[in-house]
């Protein structure tokens, strides 16, 4: 009996408060002990990469974490997040290995080239290219160590003007990811797939993993990343930096996936640079995790191409996810169209902010931006923000994004023929992301994609 | 006992009092149609018997079979054999009418203790409705109603009524927008569907339809109350006379049955 006493004895307050960690002592352990995370990493000294990561730690330091007087953070208070001693991680878990993958790489039917990362980490034993010929495939860290020269080109080019202070992390405390290069006039049958898995450990784990894209000219491709955390806890914060960098006359969709995300927290950066008579599409679904954000920035550099942009953002409970967008238009005659969709219910919070630049001198622009929402629950909370950013007079852009709750008329009609209110709600949802799924052009990620709708929204068949 | 039954019902929105008393019996078999002006109350009536919840009843009932259809939540209602064609039809983009109208049938069979149709079954059972009212396999596979003419939307009113085979069906300015072709194809999908087990309740503004679709009995709505019934040919009078006559027979206290 006494010893049972003394095992419920709560811990004294203190202690509790001794342990309380903010964004900054995050940032000044990061800083203090990147030395030891060097050693860990057994680069060559001689490596350029070392100098690569001297400054971009500099920056980092410079800039710090972002808080809420950040205007681009101002609805993302990610310094909240900040509170375990996130560690960069230099080893492969052992205790990872034990998960077992599921037999489909988590997409049933679909046939891919599959690259699959553990904790920021490749595995190659798990990863499957079919298509061999047709692109070249190298991990970062062994082109890391192999000094490959277009690894530092494109490190090299993480541009100055970059204000993001994650980038800056992940420039200096990236382990791993993986390097594409497809060549010119390939057309690849099977989409590339990039599944990154988190799986649990313990500790609290920062996992920097950097994805670098080449698309050469006159080319065809569709890549899939998909983020799955299966530690559960929001001790794992995932920083990726993903840069694409696509030719002349080539046409690439890409999709991002977050719908395992536990209450893990995730940090998306998308850089992407288009030729001229290049199409790009980008196609954001998230539905989970406590903290998501996703910034793309597409650029496009070479005249009459497109950029197309879709988004759904369907969440509950107490997600959040801040989706936000840059096209720029930096020559004339280029197109790009936006649609981002929100479905909010729970205490769940969405934050869009989409802007559209238009270069001087980038006459002949078309940009077109849509944002709307359905808010389910009073709980549940939206912040908009189309901007435009105009710098020639012959153009064409809108944009506009609403909000607001499903439409009485429509569950009235939907009833009165008998279905009963739940059920014409998740009809009616289902039809309004349904807008977004069905521009997916791969089968079998659109099927995954309208079951994974249709679950959370409980509609039965 | 009637199929429908509705007593003294007073109805008000936003604290306007739009029905003030109405009475009404409609037996199995039956056709009537209820008549009147604009701003007169029909829509508000055909919009209390399919249970639209903005409006508030003060007083009254509403019995179907003998059960106060007012309790119940609007898709019951449907599922006891009640449906409303709109005057206005919703566009509802995304949404297919297949699945739609599969949802629905399976909902009101489940209802009837009837197990769910199979996709050979359901697919038989729509082309045959779309042939009653001349309208195009193609339909189906369209979101409901969006990018339908006026006519397209009425017929696939009738289209979803032949579908769901009510007991009671209340078809609401039906005949609204619809030149002469299609009026027909719509009054000849409702008498094909008319038998003895059920009944219609026609809202309309002219007498138009009712050369299509002869009903038993015409019922005057005006200013919220019923004040004229008659046979068919009052109808007719309706036409010639215009409203005016009614009000003025109403002004003097002449009798309100003819």
């Amino acid at each position: 009996m006494i010893g049972l006493k003394k095992k419920w004895k709560p811990e004294p307050r203190k202690i509790h408060k001794k342990m309380m960690i903010t964004a900054n002592d995050v940032k000044s352990k990061l800083i203090e002990n990147f030395n030891v995370f060097e050693l860990n990493l057994q680069e060559d000294e001689s490596n350029p990469i070392a100098d690569i990561r001297r400054e971009a730690l500099h920056r980092f330091a410079a800039m710090g974490f972002p808080t809420r007087k950040h205007e681009e953070w101002k609805y993302t208070p990610v310094s909240k997040y900040l509170k375990y001693d996130f560690e960069p991680r230099t080893f492969t878990d052992s205790t990872a290995d034990a998960e077992a993958l599921p037999a489909d790489a988590g997409i049933s039917g679909l046939r891919a080239n599959v690259l699959v990362f553990v904790n920021g980490n490749f595995q190659a034993a798990r990863s499957k290219i079919l298509e061999e010929d047709k692109f070249e495939f190298r991990n970062i860290a062994s082109a890391i160590n192999a000094e490959d020269p277009y690894l530092l080109s494109r490190l090299n080019s993480v541009i100055d003007r970059e204000k993001d202070p994650f980038i800056w992390l992940n420039q200096a405390y990236m382990r791993d990811g993986a390097m594409i290069r497809i060549r010119d006039h390939v057309k690849l049958q099977y989409p590339i797939y990039l599944l990154n898995l988190e799986l649990p450990s313990k500790g609290n784990y920062l996992d920097n993993v950097r994805h670098l894209i080449a698309v050469g000219d006159h080319c065809e491709a569709s890549i899939i990343t998909n983020y799955i955390n299966r530690s559960g806890e929001d001790r794992n914060l995932g920083n990726y930096f993903t840069q694409i960098e696509i030719g002349d006359h080539s046409h690439v969709q890409f999709y991002t996936l977050q719908y395992e995300l536990g209450d893990g927290l995730h940090i998306g950066n998308y850089e992407v640079q288009l030729g001229t008579e290049s199409t790009f599409s980008t196609f954001f679904f998230s539905s989970d995790g406590r903290l998501v954000r996703n910034v793309s920035n597409i650029i496009l550099r070479g005249e009459h191409s497109e950029g197309h942009m879709y988004g759904l953002y369907s969440l509950d409970g107490n997600e959040h996810c801040d989706n936000r967008t840059v096209i720029d238009h930096a020559v004339p005659h280029c197109f790009s169209n936006e649609l981002y969709k929100g479905i909010l219910d729970g205490n769940s919070v969405g934050v869009f902010n989409g802007k559209i630049m238009v270069r001087p001198g980038a006459q002949k622009t078309n940009a077109y931006q849509h944002n709307p929402n359905i808010i389910l629950s009073r709980g549940a909370t939206l912040h908009a923000k189309p901007q435009l950013e105009i710098f020639a007079d012959d153009v064409k852009c809108t944009h506009g994004a609403t909000s607001g709750q499903l439409d009485e008329e429509h569950l009235f009609y939907l009833r009165s023929r008998g279905l009963d209110a739940a059920n014409a709600k998740a009809l009616l949802t289902y039809a309004f992301a349904y807008e977004v799924v069905e521009k997916v052009k791969i089968p079998a990620l659109r099927e995954f994609l309208e079951k994974r709708i249709q679950g959370k929204l409980l509609i039965h068949d | 006992m009637a199929l429908l039954e509705i007593n003294n019902l007073h109805a008000s929105i936003d604290g306007n009092e739009i029905l003030k008393g109405i009475d009404l019996k409609l037996n199995k078999g039956e056709i009537h149609a209820i008549m009147g002006p604009n701003g007169s109350g029909k829509s508000t009536l055909a919009s209390i018997i399919a249970g639209r919840e903005e409006y508030e009843v003060t007083k009254g009932s509403v019995l179907f079979e003998g059960k106060d259809l007012l309790d119940l939540a609007p898709e019951e209602r449907a599922r006891e054999g009640v449906f409303l064609a709109f005057q206005y039809p919703v566009e509802i983009p995304g949404v297919s009418t297949a699945n739609f109208i599969k949802a629905s049938v399976n909902e009101i069979r489940k209802h009837r203790g009837q197990e769910p149709l199979d996709a050979a079954s359901m697919m038989r059972l729509m082309k045959e409705k779309l042939a009653l009212v001349e309208m195009d396999k193609s339909f189906l596979s369209r979101s409901v109603n969006e990018g339908f003419s006026g006519g397209e939307k009425k017929r696939n009113e009738i289209f979803q009524m032949a579908v769901m085979q009510p007991k009671l069906a209340v078809l609401d300015e039906t005949d609204s927008g619809l030149d002469i072709d299609a009026l027909k194809i719509v009054a000849n999908g409702v008498n094909k569907l008319h038998n003895e087990e059920n009944a219609f309740l026609v809202i309309t503004h002219y007498q138009r339809l009712l050369d299509y679709i002869v009903p038993d009995k015409v019922h005057v709505l005006l200013n919220g109350r019923i004040v004229k019934s008659g046979g068919k040919e009052l109808a007719l009078e309706l036409e010639e006379r215009g409203y005016d006559w009614i009000k003025e027979e109403m002004e003097a206290g002449a009798p309100q049955n003819s």
